[in-house]
């Protein structure tokens, strides 16, 4: 089977994904994004499948279309790059599916976007569409801190900041859930603890097993495949009304949560990884 | 070849022989030198190209761009489509 790993920077995952497939006996080329040159009219590949762990979301996406169109099956596809890669088309889809999701306006002018946050309510969460590890995420508590946001964001932004992705504030006491979905299974799942608003262990938020119940199992599916399916890990939160889908992310990192859950995630994706090759 | 590499593409064929384990404890097997203090950066046999290590006297983040023979450069500053 040949198999091409697509990648850049090489974190703990990439390292632990390298030392499975090595276990596993399996042979893989790295494509290193920074050096590719695609010659978009070449449309014969010989991979079997291709593992997408790009650190640019760009490069991801573009990578994976080019790819996709020639046939190669990826690991995710363009479809749930494109849209985990992208908040307002990650809810959107969740939408569609009838999966529980906070609340979300969008809006493109500053004035518009004071509407949304006032017909919302205080407090809200702004994001920027395109973003991961909790960046640039603010959250508002009034009007002021609304207006002057909106001004540093119309002011300072790049233009993806133009686009007002404003999402009703879920109070987590605390905590959120991460869940890992390999194709059709929910593999395992962490709580994510911090003081702060922001969980994400990447700001420090702390990781422990949290037990994959059959609902946190069937919600955790269906919001993968409400994306386009593959390996993903969902942001969730848990709300008096039951499980609420935050986020979908489809570059997923886990170096947390391996020893957390006593899952060897690399293996599951390695798995999978060969699952897809051999269609 | 079994598969046909892009043009510029870094492509390391792994031989699963040769792959060491990542469980297995890293030893120091090399050293680099830092490009912004000079001084000795230590390299695990488990290193990989492309990997983000830290200097241990300035602190400053370095990319493994080659393990034989080591070398670093400094490493990129995150960008705004960075992430999982």
């Amino acid at each position: 089977m040949n198999i091409g790993i697509l990648c850049s920077l090489i974190r703990k995952e990439e390292k632990l994904l390298f030392d499975e497939f090595r276990r596993q006996g399996l042979e893989f080329a790295r494509i290193d994004d920074r050096e590719l040159v695609l010659d978009l009219h070449r449309r014969r590949w010989d991979f079997d499948v291709v593992l997408e762990r790009c650190i640019n979301h760009s490069r991801a996406l573009h990578t994976l279309k080019y790819l996709n169109d020639c046939g190669v099956r990826t690991v995710n596809t363009y479809e749930v790059a494109s849209t985990c890669g992208d908040k307002l088309l990650t809810t959107l889809a969740l939408i569609r599916d009838g999966i529980p999701t906070p609340k979300v306006y969008v809006a493109y002018t500053p004035e518009s976007a004071l509407q949304a946050i006032e017909t919302l309510g205080y407090p809200v969460v702004l994001k920027p569409a395109v973003g991961s590890w909790g960046r640039l995420l603010s959250k508002v508590n009034d009007r002021d801190a609304a207006e002057a946001l909106l001004e540093h964001k119309e002011t300072l932004g790049s233009y993806h900041h133009s686009t007002y992705y404003i999402q009703e504030y879920v109070e987590k006491r605390g905590r959120d859930i991460r869940s890992f979905v390999v194709g059709d299974e929910t593999i395992c799942a962490i709580y994510r603890t911090s003081p702060h608003w922001i969980t994400n262990t990447a700001r420090g938020g702390i990781a422990t097993d949290c037990p994959v119940t059959p609902e946190l199992n069937e919600l955790s599916v269906r919001a993968a495949k409400a994306v386009g399916g593959g390996v993903v890990a969902i942001d969730i939160f848990e709300t008096p009304d039951g499980l609420s889908v935050n986020e979908v992310n489809y570059t997923m990192e886990f170096r947390n949560s391996i020893d957390t859950t006593g899952v060897n995630i690399p293996a599951k994706v390695v798995d999978y990884v060969r699952e897809v090759g051999r269609h | 070849m079994l598969f046909s590499p892009p043009i510029g593409a870094i492509l390391v064929r792994e031989n699963p022989k040769e792959g060491l384990p990542l469980s297995v404890t890293a030893e120091v097997t090399t050293m680099a030198l830092c490009t912004e203090c000079e001084a000795e950066v230590p390299l695990e046999s488990t290193t990989e190209v492309g990997e983000i290590i830290q200097c241990p006297d300035c602190g400053m983040d370095l990319e493994v761009v080659s393990v034989h023979p080591p070398e670093l450069a400094p490493a990129p500053e995150e960008e705004e489509d960075w992430g999982e």
